[in-house]
């Protein structure tokens, strides 16, 4: 369906195209095309290329609010003598991530067939914990049984070597103390609440385009001025070459456009050596899951939704008699 | 921060550094660590508290040690008449000593007594209090005739008595004494941490310093005064009748009489018949001011001679004595004693008198009303003559300029009444009242010939009781003569809003001064309020600089008895004045020494008793709260011993260098030593006021090593300059670099801000709460924030910060707020309110049952448990009931409501939660209170999410409401895709010139990029340079700022934004305590007219400005509309043949005039119910307001 299906996730750098739509090739554009940089569990870095910012923006807008994931939404408390009252608990609750490669399979509650919940719309847990012979106790997302089998479960972090992290800590009980409760998680999005945002973070970034004239810059500037010129830069973009004498630029990547160089170069009367500025059609992107879905899934299911979203818009044009090409 | 481990791991190379070196910044901070960790923040509650209880309660006792009754026999009709023998019969009711009961308890019910600890008292509304105990004895006495032989016709002999029974001292019960909490009296003393929390349930960071009456915890506020026996000499601009007058208040050690004001004038120039300018007393009880040279005379000085010299000291002073010319020819025709007192008697009441008579009613008077603070006996009147010359000296000496005239507002001559002195004083009060009612008691029985007198029943413990917990109840205090108050709010309930509100609160400073009162001096800053008195928080407004707060490190004098110091000042050489020789004045070396504003004598070296005496201080020979101050340029030694002096700690410096070295701080860091032991060998010493004016005092270390050094002699140094501010501004981060204002609007606002204001919240009652939900530490702190534990009991988040426009929606005040940052728990906080209720006598808990009930209110029943009382957990709005009550009506208020007459018994008194709130039942309890009645408590809680509306502030008196949530896609982004959490408007900085703001905002991005925590302690020399050195170095601007990109459409902002990390804080203010709207709803009773306020569900008010404004727009039947038709519109029906209001009845058509037998000639009119109100009153008065009617066309 999608260019993202061909990822291979073993290897991490695979090169994709999407774009089906014939409106994506428009003037001046070739192809829209992504590549991508890295490709671990829970982040992706990737290029998104000869498009407009509109489309870049929109689907990091979509990534943060518009993915839809499963969050507990429900908490019935039954029994509840820790020292935290309910509505704290629940609140931290919502916010643990469940697993939701299988969100598909649900309804928004509101959008669902049946009248209050059902199988559909929502997943059943149960919270119980009880501290009977330890002085504390630690209550964490392994507490959390489903009541169901559907897939939608907790997340378990598991770091760069594969083994699994402590689960999420919920809260502490202290001696005979407990917790009971039942939980519901629905489907949502982040427009909703932030609990169902699928990501920690979605960066993006134009390219930077760091030029310096070399020759002005190396003849203009004493040799003092070209190290305090290095120096200068927070994220050492410039590099001074000991042999050459000269200023060299390292990495322009790291740029954060911040300017110092160019006042430098004002300054110093050098106006036109110095050049910063981003590149108009290539956006990195890195997204974070925060493990409900596999980063590259939350990036394909975001461009699902954004094409849906002109598939409606174009349809919605030619009722009108409007091409939408 | 330096640990000991530290020391040890030091290189032994440096051993000279290690113990002889100077100290640093870093051991100063030990020190001061030191202070706080020995006296903690309230010690000048709890340590006057401790005195009173200790001492003042034992000497007010022994001032009224003897109390006589003389027996004086009732006639008894029949029998019994064997009494004769009883004339001369005396009984003595001997106080002695006093017992204080150091465990507060009460009385249950079952007349059994139980300890009680303070969180018991606090939530079962009970009085945390003691009882105090008295040793009484009972001696009967005859009266022995005095033996006239010998006498002389004047003479007088004292009589004699003889012992005839004494009975054995009984222990009677004083009263209660309401304890302060953590005082040495209280059950939490001496507790450790765990004991604190475990078993008293107490906050491990409550200091205490409070008091808990009905449960309520209530601070006794610092009340400044002028300090007594000071002599002041002030200038008057020339309308006055005297340009130069110096004035003294003179009040006896340990006297409940008010002081007495006693005033010498220099007369003004050219006023009428005296040419020259005479001086001139006034003494009281005496209406019209008396030549001073008669008053000398009076006291005793008869010769010129003797007048000069106490005056002038130096007879060839000739400008001196010039002034005092014209003075001393008014006098001449009064030229002894007995002249000048009765000169002065004939101006008092006892004119009309013999001259003998007259002349010892002056005496009476010289001796015991004049100076009282000298002697109130007549050895006094050769002392008193000296003090009058001395007022008269300085007088003239600032007359002709030789000193200046003195500052009212100079903080040296002010007095701070503290908890301990306050209660004293009401002790006083009720101690008096509670002899005399037990004299009134005995002399009725003596004299009615009971054989068996009872101590025990005739001391009304009652009354001290009361007095004391009813003043502390309602924080009036004292009562003159007329039963009126002297004082109000003095006890105010403490402020649990957060924990610094607590804090600040018990370190208040009230000047009781009529606050509409327009001089703005003593409301401004004085130089003398360094380091005592925080220069930043004090309230706006009518309050402003008369309430004031005190410094973290100043602390009060709880006073000593001045004799210990007089007799070791006799000891080195203190010539005493009464055996002084008043030509001895003239001798050049010759100095003045006074005891607490009294002068005693003379002494001829004063640098050696000077030094002596400060050396005793500093060995703790004598107190160490004695100051000692030598006024070189007027030869005076000032000792001071009385309570209420602010003072505060100081290094001592020797020959330029600290007297504290590096070797004595492992000691303090190690706890082997405390801050007291640096007191005892003289590395610091306290300082009040006015000893500090007379002292060097080097401001930083680096002051003593440069040439500074060499330039003054430093005598003292300060321990760190930040240590001037108070417990709210020392919580501003770089207050040196804010308008000053700014600091005082933050001082104000940190009262108002949510965290958690004491660990233990969730088992307190507490009427109105508020707790955050994730309260962090800040980024960036300062160092006396660790003494205020601002970091254990946090109020406020670092909130990511963007200063940007956006969209505007935070234009004048506002902020935008990232909502997906709220959704995850930014700034939530839960809300408590205790809805509190006990049954009294004919009162029970119960589900009102509305047959046998009348009264019911419109709330929901039905969440009641059987008890009468709601269940944890229940989900409660409105005006739901959560206690059920009902009162049984007695007979006589049964045909009150004439419908319910045949078979409701009983009234609902049922409790309503309040109309505009809703949340869950969080914990009810059910207990009883000291009167033995069902009491309690149910508290309620509701999470409050920002919203738009609700307030926001950072440290700097930069408050705004939220005008806007954003979800995090719409917010301006980094490359980095950080988003703030909020925006605040640029707008907001260039005129308030908050810098700190900003620096803190680049300090805090510092310390969140690599881990650690900002340094924001004013006056440490930190350099902004130094911290965007540091940013840059972490990969960002230097200045913090970011490019950044619009979260709508992703295009690149033109400009830079500063973002970074700022503290900020929730204040209590959110709209939706505040949301109120009213179509139509209840009306007064008497007026008819809308109610008022929210909690009624009232109208808005339409005022006069906004009537002002109606009518300019010529707006005359919208005006109609809101004031009258949407008010309080009625209708009646007025005959029109006299103009009263008569009867209608509109369902049959029938109108009648009872008056003029009228039933077709009347009219229906629209007047204002209070209109109709009015015209009723005054018919009651006997007046008949006639309505007349006329038809307009
Ligand atoms: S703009 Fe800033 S970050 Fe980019 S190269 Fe210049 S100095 Fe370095
Ligand atoms: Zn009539």
């Amino acid at each position: 369906m999608y260019g993202m299906e061909q990822i291979n996730t073993a290897t991490g750098f695979a090169n994709a195209k999407f774009g089906s739509s014939k409106g994506q090739g428009a003037k001046g554009f070739d192809e829209p095309e992504i590549r991508i940089l890295e490709l671990s569990k829970y982040v992706i870095k990737f290029e998104l290329l000869n498009t407009d910012l509109s489309v870049a923006n929109s689907l990091r807008r979509i990534i943060i609010a518009e993915v839809p994931t499963m969050a507990i939404d429900l908490v019935e408390v039954k029994e509840n003598t820790s020292a935290l009252h309910d509505e704290f608990i629940a609140h931290r609750l919502g916010l643990i991530p469940l697993q939701s490669f299988n969100v598909d399979q649900f309804n928004l509650s509101d959008q669902c067939a049946c009248s209050s919940m059902c199988a559909q719309c929502s997943v059943q847990f149960k919270l119980h914990a009880v501290c009977s012979d330890r002085d504390q106790m630690e209550v964490n997302t392994r507490h959390i049984q489903p009541l169901s089998d559907a897939p939608i479960i907790p997340v378990q972090y598991v770091n760069d070597k594969g083994i699994e992290e402590d689960p999420i800590l919920i809260m502490k009980l202290s001696k005979n103390q407990q917790l009971d409760m039942n939980l519901v998680a629905r489907k949502g999005n982040g427009k909703i609440h932030a609990k169902w945002s699928p990501v920690a973070t979605c960066q993006m970034r134009k390219e930077p385009i760091v030029e310096i004239d070399q020759d002005k810059i190396n003849r203009d500037l004493d040799i003092e001025k070209r190290k305090e010129f290095v120096a200068l830069c927070p994220r050492e973009v410039f590099a001074f070459n000991d042999y050459r004498n000269a200023v060299e630029i390292e990495n322009s990547d790291k740029c954060i456009q911040c300017i110092e160089c160019l006042r430098f170069a004002q300054a110093n009367n050098l106006e036109r050596a110095v050049k910063i500025a981003e590149r108009e059609d290539k956006f990195v992107f890195t997204v974070e899951s925060t493990g409900v879905l596999t980063p590259e899934d939350i990036v394909s299911r975001a461009l699902q939704i954004l094409m849906r979203k002109l598939y409606e818009l174009g349809t919605q044009m030619k009722k009108y008699g409007v091409n939408a090409d | 921060m330096l640990n000991a481990e530290d020391y040890q791991g030091q290189s032994k190379a440096n051993e000279y550094d290690k113990f002889q070196g100077e100290i640093d910044y870093e051991d100063a901070w030990a020190v001061i660590r030191a202070y706080f960790k020995q006296h903690g923040l309230v010690s000048q509650q709890i340590s006057s508290f401790n005195r009173f209880l200790e001492m003042n309660v034992q000497e007010i006792v022994k001032e009224h040690k003897s109390n006589r009754i003389k027996v004086e026999p009732q006639f008894m009709p029949r029998g019994r008449n064997d009494r004769q023998d009883e004339e001369n019969i005396f009984y003595d009711i001997i106080f002695d000593q006093v017992h204080v009961n150091n465990s507060p308890r009460i009385q249950e019910s079952d007349e059994s007594y139980s300890a009680v600890f303070p969180h018991e008292a606090r939530i079962r509304n009970l009085t945390y209090a003691t009882e105090i105990y008295v040793d009484v004895r009972l001696q009967k006495l005859k009266q022995i005739p005095i033996d006239r032989s010998g006498l002389t016709d004047g003479e007088k002999r004292e009589p004699k008595f003889i012992v005839l029974e004494e009975q054995k001292p009984i222990q009677a019960f004083l009263g209660k004494v309401p304890v302060m909490v953590r005082s040495k009296f209280c059950h939490l003393r001496g507790l450790d941490d765990t004991q604190i929390v475990r078993n008293a349930k107490e906050c491990l960071y409550d200091q205490g310093g409070y008091f808990i009456i009905n449960g309520g915890e209530k601070v006794i506020i610092a009340q400044e005064r002028m300090a007594n026996n000071i002599v002041l000499v002030f200038h008057r601009k020339p309308p006055a009748k005297f340009n130069w007058m110096a004035e003294i208040r003179s009040q006896a050690e340990n006297s409940n009489k008010p002081p007495q004001q006693f005033t010498v004038a220099l007369q003004s120039k050219g006023s009428n018949r005296n040419y020259a300018k005479c001086i001139y007393a006034t003494l009281p009880a005496i209406r019209e001011p008396i030549p001073v040279a008669i008053l000398m005379r009076a006291l005793g000085c008869v010769s010129d001679k003797q007048i000069i010299n106490k005056i002038c000291y130096d007879p060839n002073d000739a400008e001196m004595c010039e002034v005092l010319k014209p003075s001393l020819e008014e006098a001449m025709a009064y030229t002894d004693e007995e002249e000048a007192l009765d000169y002065i008697s004939k101006r008092g009441s006892g004119a009309q008198y013999r001259r003998e008579i007259r002349i010892s009613y002056a005496l009476k008077i010289l001796e015991s009303e004049f100076l009282p603070h000298i002697s109130v006996t007549s050895e006094g009147l050769y002392k008193k003559s000296y003090f009058v010359g001395y007022m008269v000296n300085r007088l003239i000496q600032a007359s002709l300029g030789r000193t200046t005239e003195d500052d009212r507002d100079y903080y040296g001559k002010k007095r701070l009444d503290m908890a301990g002195t306050l209660l004293s004083g009401l002790f006083r009060q009720q101690f008096r009242q509670c002899v005399d009612d037990m004299i009134k008691y005995l002399k009725r029985d003596i004299d009615n010939g009971k054989d068996c007198i009872n101590l025990t029943q005739a001391i009304k413990s009652d009354t001290i009781t009361r007095g004391l917990k009813s003043a502390l109840a309602t924080g009036n205090w004292g009562k003159d003569k007329q039963g009126d108050v002297q004082k109000t709010g003095v006890a105010q309930v403490l402020n649990r809003l957060t924990f610094a509100s607590s804090l600040s609160h018990l370190r208040r400073l009230n000047t009781p001064l009529a606050k509409s009162g327009k001089l703005t001096k003593p409301r401004q800053l004085h130089n003398s309020h360094w380091g005592m008195v925080c220069p930043a928080e004090t309230p706006e407004g009518q309050a402003c600089g008369l309430v004031k707060n005190l410094s973290l490190m100043a602390l009060v004098s709880v006073g000593s008895p001045n004799k210990t110091l007089i007799e070791i000042l006799e000891d080195f050489g203190v010539e005493d004045l009464s055996s002084l020789d008043p030509e001895i004045l003239q001798q050049k070396g010759l100095c003045k020494v006074f005891v607490n504003g009294n002068w005693i004598g003379c002494h001829r070296n004063a640098n050696d008793l000077v030094d002596t005496i400060k050396e005793m201080r500093r060995t703790y020979t004598i107190p160490k709260e004695i100051s000692i101050v030598r006024d070189i340029y007027t030869k005076e030694i000032k000792f001071f011993t009385d309570s209420g002096r602010v003072q505060r700690p100081l290094f001592i410096v020797e020959n330029s260098r600290l007297k504290i070295k590096k070797m004595h701080i492992p000691q303090l860091i190690r706890s082997i030593k405390n801050f007291e032991d640096l007191l005892q060998e003289g590395l610091c010493e306290f300082l009040d006021v006015e000893e500090e004016e007379t002292v060097m005092i080097a401001m930083t270390l680096e002051d003593l090593k440069g040439e500074k050094a060499l330039k003054y002699s430093y005598t003292h140094c300060e321990i760190h300059p930040s240590m001037i501010l108070g417990v709210c501004a020392s919580i501003i981060p770089f207050p040196d670099h804010n308008q000053s204002p700014r600091n005082t609007y933050q001082s104000a606002m940190g009262k108002q801000a949510m965290g958690v204001y004491t660990s233990n919240y969730q088992m307190r009652m507490d009427t109105l709460a508020h707790v955050l939900y994730y309260p962090q530490k800040p980024l960036v702190a300062t160092k006396s924030m660790e003494f205020l534990h601002f970091k254990e009991l946090s109020s406020g988040l670092n909130a990511t910060i963007a200063i940007a426009c956006y969209t505007g929606y935070n234009q004048e005040d506002s902020i935008m707020l990232n909502q997906s940052a709220i959704d995850r728990g930014f700034f939530r906080s839960v809300f408590f309110r205790t809805y509190d209720d006990c049954s009294k006598q004919d009162e029970t808990f119960a589900i009102p049952d509305f047959a046998k009930t009348s009264g019911r209110k419109h709330g929901d029943y039905d969440k009641l448990d059987i008890d009468g009382l709601i269940n944890p957990g229940v989900l409660v709005s409105g005006d739901d009931i959560i206690i059920g009550k009902i009162a049984k009506m007695s007979q006589n208020t049964f045909n009150d409501d004439l419908k319910d007459q045949t078979n409701k018994k009983f009234k609902d008194c049922s409790v309503p939660l309040k109309h505009s709130e809703s949340g869950i039942i969080d914990q009810v309890i059910l207990t009883t209170n000291d009167e033995a009645q069902k009491f309690t408590k149910v508290k309620m809680r509701a999470v409050r999410i920002p919203q738009i509306g609700d307030k926001f502030a950072s440290r700097h008196g930069q408050k705004g409401t939220c005008g806007m949530t954003y979800r995090q896609e719409d917010l301006p982004f980094t490359r980095e895709g950080i988003v703030p959490d909020m925006i605040v408007n640029p707008h907001a900085i260039p005129s308030r010139m908050t810098i700190g703001h900003l620096i803190e905002c680049l300090l805090s991005k510092v310390a969140a990029l690599n881990g650690s925590e900002g340094d924001a302690t004013p006056f440490c020399g930190q350099k902004v340079d130094d911290i965007s050195a540091l940013l840059h170095s972490l990969g960002y601007q230097r200045y913090g700022n970011e490019v950044m990109y619009n979260g709508f459409t992703g295009k690149k902002f033109e400009v830079m934004i500063f973002l970074g990390p700022t503290f900020y804080q929730r204040l209590k203010h959110m709209v939706g305590d505040k949301i109120h709207s009213r179509g139509r709803g209840p009306t007064q009773i008497l007026t008819r007219q809308p109610t008022e306020g929210r909690s009624r569900d009232g109208g808005l008010r339409f005022g006069e400005m906004e009537r002002d404004c109606m009518i300019s727009h010529g707006a005359a039947r919208f005006l109609k509309e809101r004031l009258f038709d949407v008010s309080d519109c009625y209708r009646v029906h007025i005959c029109q043949t006299c103009g009263l209001i008569c009867q209608a009845n509109l369902a049959e058509q029938r109108y009648e005039c009872n008056n003029c037998q009228n039933t077709s000639n009347i009219c229906q009119v629209k007047i204002p119910y209070a209109a109709k109100l009015l015209i009723q009153e005054l018919m009651a008065m006997q007046l008949a307001p006639r309505l007349r009617t006329s038809i307009i066309d």
